[in-house]
C-alpha cells in the first residue's frame, strides 16, 4: 500500500515502529510515546496523517488509544510477540505498505530523534505538549482522544532558525485602522 | 505588567488580515486561529507560550501601549502583539517570519 493517498493501519505503524526500536527497550512505554511523537510531528511537518491510529490522553501521557485492544488482535494474529509479563513486544512480521522516500525520511528522522530520550523524559515531554495540555485541560480531564489537529500547535517540531526581533522592526500602528478579530 | 485575569478584546489591523492570508500556509492559518481564541480567553494559556519582547517603556509609552508580546505559530512564523491592560485590549500587529517583519517595516 502506497502513503501518497491514504494513511497507514496503526497495526502497520505499531509493526514499523517495532522494527526500529531496540529490542532491549521495546516496551508498552516506548511503543506509545514514539507513536505519539512519529505522528503528531509527521502531521506537523507533512500536513498530513500518518496513521488511523488515534490518541488518547491520559494519567501516563498521551497513548495509542485501544492500544491493548489493539495489541492483543495483534498478538492473537501472530503479528507480534509479548513476553516478559506484557512488558517487552517484538515484530514477528513486516508492515505492508511503501512510504515514499519524503515521508520515510520525516518518519524514520522523528523516530531516530526521539528513541534518543529514555522514558522519563520522552514522558515528560509529552506531558509538556500543548495537545495534551489542551485535551487534559491542564492535567484536570483524563480519558479523552486528542484531536490531531493539535498536531499544528505543536511548535517545538520546527526546527527553523529563532531570532529576537527588534523594537526598531516592530509595526506601527494606526488606530483608526483596527478592527476587530471575529466580528 | 502582568496579563490581567478574563478576556481580552483582540483588535486587528487592516494590514494583519492580508498578511495572514498572503503569508501562512493554510495549515498554519488554522492554527493561527486557535491561539487567537486562546489568547482572548486567556492571554497566559499554556499552549501559546507569550513572550514578552524587550521594548523599552519610553517606546511604549509613545505608541500608547503597555506591553509588546509575541506568540509563535511554529518556531519561524510569529504573531506580534501590542497590549493595553487597563483597556482590557490586544492589538495583534504581525504575522510572519522575521523576514516578513522586515519587509513590513520598510
Amino acid at each position: 500500500m502506497s502513503m501518497d493517498n491514504q494513511k497507514i493501519s496503526k497495526e502497520d505503524l505499531i509493526l514499523y515502529l517495532l522494527s526500529k526500536i531496540e529490542p532491549e527497550k521495546s516496551t508498552l512505554l516506548r511503543l506509545n510515546k514514539l507513536a505519539f511523537f512519529a505522528e503528531f510531528g509527521f502531521i506537523y511537518k507533512q500536513q498530513k496523517e500518518l496513521s488511523d491510529a488515534q490518541y488518547a490522553a491520559i494519567d501516563y501521557g498521551p497513548i495509542i488509544n485501544d492500544y491493548r485492544k489493539i495489541l492483543a488482535k495483534m498478538e492473537k494474529d501472530k503479528k507480534i510477540l509479548i513476553d516478559n509479563n506484557g512488558k517487552h513486544i517484538r515484530p514477528l512480521v513486516s508492515p505492508v505498505f511503501m512510504f515514499s522516500s519524503e515521508d520515510k525520511k520525516i518518519l524514520d528522522t522523528l523516530i531516530e530523534k526521539y528513541s534518543q530520550f529514555n522514558n522519563n523524559e520522552l514522558i515528560g515531554l509529552s506531558h509538556s505538549t500543548d495537545s495534551y495540555k489542551i485535551t487534559t485541560n491542564n492535567e484536570e480531564i483524563m480519558g479523552n482522544v486528542i484531536d490531531k489537529d493539535l498536531a499544528y500547535l505543536e511548535s517545538f517540531f520546527d526546527e527553523s532558525s529563532d531570532e529576537e526581533i527588534k523594537h526598531e522592526e516592530l509595526p506601527e500602528i494606526d488606530r483608526s485602522e483596527l478592527v476587530e478579530y471575529g466580528v | 505588567m502582568g496579563f490581567d485575569d478574563g478576556p481580552y478584546r483582540i483588535l486587528v489591523h487592516k494590514k494583519f488580515e492580508k498578511v495572514v492570508r498572503k503569508k501562512l500556509p493554510s495549515h498554519l492559518v488554522n492554527a493561527l486561529h486557535k491561539k487567537i481564541e486562546y489568547l482572548k480567553s486567556n492571554p497566559k494559556h499554556p499552549s501559546l507560550n507569550t513572550k514578552s519582547l524587550n521594548v523599552s517603556n519610553a517606546w511604549c509609552r509613545q505608541r500608547g501601549i503597555d506591553d509588546v508580546f509575541e506568540f509563535r505559530i511554529t518556531k519561524s512564523f510569529r504573531c506580534i502583539f501590542y497590549v493595553q491592560h487597563e483597556q482590557r485590549e490586544i492589538v495583534l500587529v504581525f504575522v510572519g517570519n522575521h523576514e516578513d517583519v522586515r519587509n513590513y517595516t520598510k
